[in-house]
């Protein structure tokens, strides 16, 4: 598309910025703004304003339950283009696992049929050669729940007394090591079994309550630690 | 057995909510789900309102908002910062996806005969009416908003929150393609410029 910087152009791509264009155009559009910086940053301009268009509302609580399901479903993204990091638990394996197990994996924490299948598959790596299980305690000292962490493959969380929080809070582990905290999974506001992946080193486990959506830094003191 | 409390704070993760969205987004690619929940805590509203501006249905709004995040959880190579905000990059695939919502033949349907409902209650022609799009906008994009011209208002409302095309705006007004696109050009530049004014970008 042979391209002349007068104002029929210009106009056009305040359409675009808003959406207003047909498919063709719009691809004819992106190849011209691929090459052309002075016009790609005018655009940038009016999708900046497009963007402060609509009024701002907050999402129900819900969606970010299903973002974080989705996205620990789909944990394949780590292991192919990015590798595993050293900080992380490789929630990727978990789902792996599910997988192979014939399991619906966006319905790991929501059926109790799914949930059964995860018990048994948290008993079965308890049971493994070499898998070391650690407890978590409140300051109390009673046993609330217990990690499972297996030579290979997912660890599990298995909660014996984590009383259900309300809907816009959720229990979050987190691995205390030594190049700080790390959070290690969102735990939803009534854990039972969780699926966390391979677990990497740490110094200690801790358990905090945090609003829905997760933290990036801990907020609260723990409510459950290993000793 | 007892447990000594663990304070969290002090041990300094290497996030925290003062951190840029470069920063956040860098996490993001290195598989940090904490840092995702960072942007959506700074964005998650920006990306479900635009997404319900266009779909003015909740559940396929709130598809959309779990869509725009999970894809910027799969590219997050697609936030340069030095290209532009990561607030627009979302806000711009929740619209992009909630037009692709809406040019699907099943939701038009849907929202077409709901239009139809709405028309006949307040008994008005035009299927958006602009005195809505003024009532869910903040104050000062109200103030930004008044001071367009009021064809421009309307091109630029019926493009961006309706998902028409210029020419199905061109269309549906009975103006001139070149007509409707030059209303929408100049109204997002007197946007940019008052909305510069009050600092909001």
């Amino acid at each position: 598309m042979t391209v002349t910087h007068d104002d029929d152009w210009f106009d056009l791509l305040g359409a675009y910025a808003l959406g207003a264009i047909e498919t063709e155009e719009g691809d004819a559009i992106r190849v011209h703004l691929d090459g052309c910086d002075a016009c790609a940053e005018r655009v940038q301009e009016l999708l900046e304003v497009a963007g402060q268009l609509a009024p701002e509302v907050v999402p129900p609580p819900a969606v970010w339950d299903r973002v974080r399901d989705e996205i620990n479903a789909g944990g394949a993204r780590q292991a192919t283009r990015f590798g595993p990091s050293k900080h992380r638990w490789l929630l990727g394996a978990a789902a792996v696992v599910l997988l192979v197990a014939g399991l619906a994996v966006g319905r790991v924490t929501t059926s109790d049929e799914s949930r059964t299948d995860l018990s048994e598959l948290a008993s079965a790596a308890e049971r493994a050669p070499g898998s070391r299980t650690v407890g978590l305690s409140s300051p109390s000292g009673a046993l609330v729940a217990t990690v499972v962490i297996p030579v290979s493959g997912p660890g599990f969380l298995l909660a014996d007394g984590l009383d259900a929080v309300d809907a816009g809070q959720t229990y979050q582990l987190w691995a205390v090591t030594s190049e700080g905290t790390v959070s290690i999974a969102i735990l939803g506001n009534h854990p039972e079994v969780v699926a966390l992946g391979a677990p990497g080193p740490f110094d200690a486990l801790a358990i905090t309550v945090e609003p829905a959506s997760g933290s990036v830094v801990a907020t609260g003191e723990a409510i459950a630690a290993t000793a | 057995m007892s447990v000594r409390p663990i304070n969290l704070r002090r041990r300094g993760p290497t996030l925290d909510a003062d951190c840029s969205d470069g920063d956040l987004a860098a996490a993001v690619a290195d598989g940090s789900e904490p840092a995702l929940a960072e942007i959506y805590r700074r964005y998650g509203a920006a990306v479900h309102g635009t997404a319900l501006a266009v779909l003015k249905d909740r559940s396929l709004a709130e598809d959309v908002t779990q869509l725009v995040f999970v894809t910027f959880w799969e590219r997050p190579d697609r936030f340069d910062p030095a290209r532009g905000s990561l607030r627009s990059l979302l806000v711009s695939i929740a619209h992009n996806r909630g037009i692709d919502v809406l040019r699907s033949n099943a939701s038009r349907a849907r929202r077409e005969e709901r239009d139809a409902v709405e028309n006949r209650l307040v008994a008005v022609p035009d299927p958006v009416a602009g005195e809505a799009w003024h009532e869910l906008s903040s104050a000062v994009l109200s103030t930004a908003l008044a001071s367009l011209e009021a064809d421009q208002r309307e091109a630029i409302e019926l493009a961006y929150f309706g998902g028409r095309t210029y020419r199905e705006v061109a269309t549906e007004l009975s103006v001139p393609e070149g007509t409707v696109k030059s209303r929408i050009r100049r109204g997002l530049e007197r946007l940019r410029v008052v909305l510069d004014s009050q600092g909001l970008r």
